[in-house]
């Protein structure tokens, strides 16, 4: 008995002081049911569900309402049951990459503009655009906001290839001595890879069938089946020749040089079927103790610089080891990629009906 | 005596080895980074204008919705303090603040705190779990008993 006493009191007491600190935050209604029923001893980041849908979706719940058909209402129970995160995210491309064409036109018709004034002038074009502040650009998606994305994946990779004994800090190997990268079995390495997750990975697209998307690099966000989606950076130049038609160096602070799509950057979606795909995994790290790969996936790269180690696993895709910049190569084949990221758990890379080699 | 077989059998407890190698560490290690990737979509989501259909928050739901397809495949098992902060309906990563609310109810007429539970409910409006905290408040996960530990 004396048990049950003190704890009605205390109860009580409890629930006084949170009703106080609930009506001096003013956050909450009064006719919360939650609170009239029941005491409620703290509560932790409540958060009214309403605000969470959009217009149209109450609109929605009401025309339900209104009409009391009983086939509108399973129409309506069924489509939301397909509002999957799949669905949901195949909605979102669609809506931003038809955005991203609408700024492309937007853009098209400020360069028109700009060019007309220095006709007159007889000048060459040249203008360098604050494209943030262009309404409508903070709706794209942008590259910057994934690097952490990627430095976690780097982390990620290195664990799962198990080369953290060839990690160096400040310049110096881990280990005395000069490393043999021989001794390292390239083909493990390419085995492993095929049930790696490559959400988060900086990829640069060497080959396509798509001639449009040849030598882009992005993080990869998702992985479709048969698709990689990526944030591009923008103002990012595609090909390696930065010679414009005269022959003098192409200026890179002017966005006449640019296509408008190249200003746009945003979302891409690469085919991974006849595509094949390189990444770099640094061996090296920065002051912050931080791996600095945008450097090196951005650049473009001397084939001659690479030490070929390996012609072994040509059928998988290629690892080579740059001695200069202290970081391994891999270069993938998208065909071999071509399955669903979560039924590569259990699968290895496919050798046999192979149409493409990596020379 | 009492005190010296206590004193042994603690011993026998730190003597025990961890495993040298674990099996299917890769897709442990796969879905510790699914994980970690799914927290931080979620939290650089925006708060301020609450969409639904943000990327970042698409995202991290798909890396949640891949993660435990990964864990069914390669016939691995997720611990229950993980388990518990993923929503089982829309996927969710379940942060208080940010998607989820976190109550302490007592529905009881005493009011007896043997009777609180703690709720945790999803925005998705879908999903709500009860935990009956106030039966037991030093109750641990089994996952999380010491004893489990095999001696030697
Ligand atoms: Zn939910």
């Amino acid at each position: 008995m004396h048990t049950l006493q003190t704890g009605s009191v205390e109860s009580n007491g409890v629930s006084s002081s949170s009703s106080n600190d609930a009506n001096d935050g003013g956050k909450y209604n009064e006719n919360d049911p939650i609170k009239k029923n029941k005491y409620v001893n703290w509560r932790v980041g409540y958060i009214n569900p309403e605000a969470f849908y959009s217009k149209e979706d109450q609109s929605e719940e009401k025309a339900n309402k209104n009409r009391n058909n009983k086939q509108y209402s399973e129409k309506i129970q069924k489509a939301q049951r397909r509002n999957n995160t799949r669905t949901m995210l195949r909605k979102y491309i669609t809506e931003t990459m038809s955005h991203q064409r609408k700024m492309e036109k937007k853009l098209k018709t400020i360069k028109r503009n700009t060019k007309k004034k220095y006709e007159k002038k007889k000048m060459q074009p040249k203008m360098q655009l604050e494209l943030n502040k262009i309404p409508g650009f903070n709706k794209i998606p942008k590259f910057e906001d994934y690097l952490n994305l990627n430095k976690m994946w780097l982390s990620y990779i290195i664990e799962l290839l198990n080369i953290d004994k060839y990690l160096s800090t400040d310049g110096k190997m881990a280990k005395d001595g000069e490393i043999d990268f021989k001794n390292l079995k390239f083909q493990n390495l390419l085995a492993k890879l095929s049930s790696a997750d490559f959400n988060g990975c900086l990829l640069e697209v060497l080959k396509s069938n798509n001639k449009s998307s040849i030598n882009l690099t992005g993080i990869v966000l998702y992985e479709f089946k048969s698709h990689f989606l990526m944030a591009v950076p923008q103002r990012f130049k595609r090909f390696d020749n930065l010679e414009g038609e005269s022959g003098e160096e192409m200026d890179l602070e002017n966005d006449f040089n640019y296509t408008n799509r190249e200003l746009v950057g945003g979302l891409r979606l690469v085919e991974k079927n006849g595509s094949t795909f390189r990444f770099y995994v640094p061996l090296n790290k920065d002051e912050n103790n931080e791996f600095s790969v945008l450097s090196l996936g951005l650049d473009n790269e001397d084939v001659s610089d690479r030490e070929e180690t390996s012609q072994e696993g040509a059928t998988e895709g290629a690892v080579h080891y740059h001695q200069s910049r202290e970081c391994l190569e891999f270069v993938l084949i998208g065909s071999r990629l071509n399955l669903r990221s979560s039924d590569r758990t259990n699968k290895k890379f496919k050798n046999h009906a192979i149409d493409d080699l990596v020379v | 005596m009492g005190k010296a077989t206590k004193h042994t059998l603690d011993v026998q407890w730190i003597c025990t080895k961890p495993p040298g190698s674990v099996s299917l560490k890769d897709h442990y290690i796969r879905t510790n980074y699914l994980y970690q990737a799914s927290t931080l979509m979620a939290l650089s989501a925006s708060s301020d204008s609450p969409d639904s259909n943000s990327l970042n928050d698409l995202l991290s739901r798909s890396y949640v919705h891949n993660m435990n397809w990964v864990v069914k495949k390669a016939l691995i098992k997720l611990s229950p303090t993980i388990k518990r902060t993923v929503c089982k309906k829309c996927n969710r990563r379940l942060i208080s603040g940010k998607n989820c609310s976190v109550e302490v109810t007592n529905t009881s007429n005493l009011k007896t705190p043997v009777n609180d539970i703690l709720t945790v409910s999803c925005i998705c409006q879908k999903f709500k779990k009860n935990y009956p905290i106030g039966k037991n408040l030093n109750y641990k996960i089994f996952a999380h008993n010491d004893n489990l530990l095999p001696v030697k």
